[in-house]
């Protein structure tokens, strides 16, 4: 597929996958390479490796947007590339402070024991947060194209259905309905609904009064803030289902990996979320073709022709045959793929010889990218 | 001291270098020395099915995969629900407390509760006797790390009651060296090797004991350091290029390999890179033979 033309008609881009599939550095190369064809691209990402951290001009104190030096690399053009790290916690302890009603009210809450666990922690808030601060810079206008790397998760489903979790939660009516507005913090209004006094008073003993207090005073810090939340939850979803978003799912030949882009296609779908195609990479090469069970014995005969001592042909046509294998079942991935969501949704990108952690190693990846083919 | 000594081995890692099949494979190792041995994973990911070919899922029980090898796969509600059956010993009280939106808001609140619970149920299986070391294949580290410190989370938002004396007994189970010992497991690239070196000072941040490290899919030696040499002079093209080729590219990855490598070892083990289609049981025995003698 031609990934420039489907990059060119949008403005956010999500690379979503499992972890240890590439999508971090896939999401850097996509930007660096429609910053050289002209965009002025931000990529978003999470924790990238300290090398490709340095190589984008990334410290790793801030999350702030710094630009990178494209040119000094040869990757020169008429765009320009910002990235940017994300923080959860500076993402989210920003969001209160912006939400909550006075200075004192977001103290409370930044301070609250809960506030921590839930800010720092969670599986969800991660995700939650990606989707926030992409959200805010999409709003402010600053770029043509943001490129969001997804948290790493071993299901990428979870980058989809966290952010609809973490709302719930502080957007929850019946969490609401346990706080009477106004009440003082610390105390819980009980029996706002049916079996409520029974699930607290099962809980205090459990967890004792402590922890119990520390919800109240949460809940009672959110309270008057649920609104924002759930308009920015809104949000945030009408901006991922328009057409100024695409989802590229980033996996590599192998079969769970496989699986999962599988699953989240359809999850996609479901959710009439916008699809724009699947990078796969890490594909190995195809040497030769013909019948396996020949390879060794041709390879051997055709390197001790050329003057390779019989040693070393013996152990250089083992390793064809075995790099061979890898290209054939790497292919048969794919063909499986291909069969689910069409030859023309899919990008490879080849197992390069050295792993990508500097801009020439973007700039290898990104050629295969955008290559058009 | 033998890993296998230990009666909880916990194996995290980078998502994609191999969890779940070097954790399987240091369970056959252990079944492999007479021990008997019992293989968990965590959130019904329902991996180990697939590894061992079991034709449906593990479940929610002790399932035997392989010879001395049981597998079990924690369902975290499965546990919260036997967790609160322990407490209120009455199950009716129990379906209708899970049941009850205010219950499933406020313990969402009190995140890491199921992970608890879950930690809870893996000390729970340790102790019961019927298996002389249990292994974990944990969440990936990123969340994996947040698992082992959700104890040590709840002690800090509890300070009585039945969750934090829970929180408090998962806590001596997981740092207790002479019991426990965290595996971390990587593949020999840039990314999951820098992750590796920060999960190592996390782990010994929280006091959990760390076994050591396994590198997984590592190229095995192949060429001698002069065929370099011998092949430099085959043309390109046919299939002597070819294989000049392939050896070209093997030769640079195992030389990059190695110089991530340098960067964690000495590991406890390397375990060869599979050429094989298909991750089948015989090849996770394989790897399993190789850490028979951890």
């Amino acid at each position: 597929m031609n990934l420039v033309e489907h990059l060119d008609g949008v403005h956010v881009a999500v690379c979503a996958g499992a972890g240890g599939v590439g999508k971090t550095t896939t999401a850097a190369a996509l930007a660096a390479g429609m910053a050289q064809r002209g965009r002025r691209v931000l990529v978003l990402t999470i924790d990238p490796a300290r090398r490709l951290a340095g190589a984008l001009g990334l410290p790793e104190t801030d999350d702030d947007e710094h630009e990178v030096d494209l040119a000094a690399h040869g990757m020169d053009g008429p765009g320009s590339l910002h990235a940017a790290m994300l923080d959860a916690r500076h993402t989210f302890d920003a969001l209160v402070r912006e939400q909550a009603p006075s200075p004192e009210a977001s103290e409370r809450i930044l301070r609250n024991p809960i506030y921590g666990q839930l800010a720092g922690a969670v599986a969800g808030s991660h995700e939650y947060m990606a989707m926030e601060r992409l959200y805010e810079v999409w709003a402010s206008g600053r770029f043509d194209l943001i490129v969001l790397d997804t948290p790493p998760s071993r299901h990428a489903l979870d980058f989809l259905e966290a952010p609809g979790r973490i709302t719930r939660f502080v957007d929850g009516k019946a969490l609401r309905l346990l706080v009477r507005p106004g009440m003082k913090a610390g105390r819980l209004g009980l029996r706002a609904l049916p079996g409520t006094g029974m699930a607290l008073g099962a809980i205090e003993r459990l967890t004792g009064t402590a922890l119990l207090a520390d919800i109240s005073e949460f809940v009672a810090g959110f309270d008057g803030m649920y609104e924002g939340f759930r308009r920015r939850a809104e949000q945030v979803s009408r901006l991922l289902a328009s057409s100024e978003t695409t989802f590229l799912l980033v996996t590599v030949p192998l079969p769970e990996p496989m699986t999962e882009a599988d699953f989240f296609w359809r999850a996609l779908r479901e959710r009439d979320l916008p699809f724009g195609g699947v990078v796969v990479n890490k594909v190995h090469r195809s040497y030769v073709g013909g019948a396996r069970t020949r390879i060794r014995g041709r390879a051997t005969r055709a390197l001790t022709a050329a003057g390779v001592p019989d040693d070393v042909a013996g152990r250089a046509a083992e390793n064809l045959l075995d790099f061979q294998s890898l290209a054939d079942r790497d292919r048969a991935n794919i063909e499986r793929l291909q069969a689910r969501v069409g030859a023309e949704s899919i990008v490879e990108v080849p197992l390069l010889d050295h792993d990508v952690h500097d801009l020439e190693g973007l700039s290898a990846v990104s050629a295969h990218l955008l290559s058009g083919t | 001291m033998s890993l296998y000594s230990r009666r909880l081995v916990i194996v995290s890692g980078k998502g994609g270098v191999g969890k779940s099949t070097v954790s399987a494979a240091i369970g056959m190792a252990a079944a492999g020395r007479g021990l008997r041995a019992l293989l968990i994973e965590v959130a019904s990911q329902e991996r180990m099915s697939l590894l061992f070919d079991q034709g449906g899922p593990i479940g929610y029980h002790e399932t035997p995969v392989y010879p001395g090898l049981d597998a079990f796969s924690i369902d975290p509600e499965r546990a919260l629900e036997e967790y609160l059956v322990s407490q209120f010993k009455v199950r009716a009280m129990v379906e209708r407390l899970v049941a009850n939106p205010a219950f499933g808001h406020v313990t969402a609140a009190a995140p890491g509760l199921r992970e608890l619970v879950t930690l809870a149920k893996i000390r729970q299986l340790v102790e019961r006797g019927r298996h002389d070391i249990v292994v974990v294949d944990a969440p990936a580290t990123g969340h994996g790390l947040g698992f082992l410190k959700v104890p040590q989370n709840f002690l800090r938002v509890t300070r009585t009651g039945p969750v934090h004396a829970r929180a408090v007994w998962v806590s001596e189970l997981l740092e207790d060296a002479e019991r426990t010992a965290v595996v971390l497991v990587t593949t020999p690239e840039e990314l999951p090797v820098s992750e590796t070196l920060e999960a190592i000072a996390d782990v010994g941040g929280q006091g959990v004991p760390l076994a050591g490290v396994i590198a997984n899919a590592v190229f095995e030696p192949l060429f001698l350091p002069d065929d370099a040499e011998a092949l430099a002079a085959v043309p390109a093209g046919g299939d002597a290029g070819a294989a000049a080729a392939a050896a070209r590219v093997r030769m640079a990855r195992t030389a990059d390999e190695a110089e991530q490598l340098d960067r964690v070892r000495p590991c406890l083990a390397e375990l060869p890179f599979l050429f094989a289609p298909r991750l089948d049981t015989a090849a996770v025995a394989g790897l399993g033979e190789r850490l028979a003698a951890l």
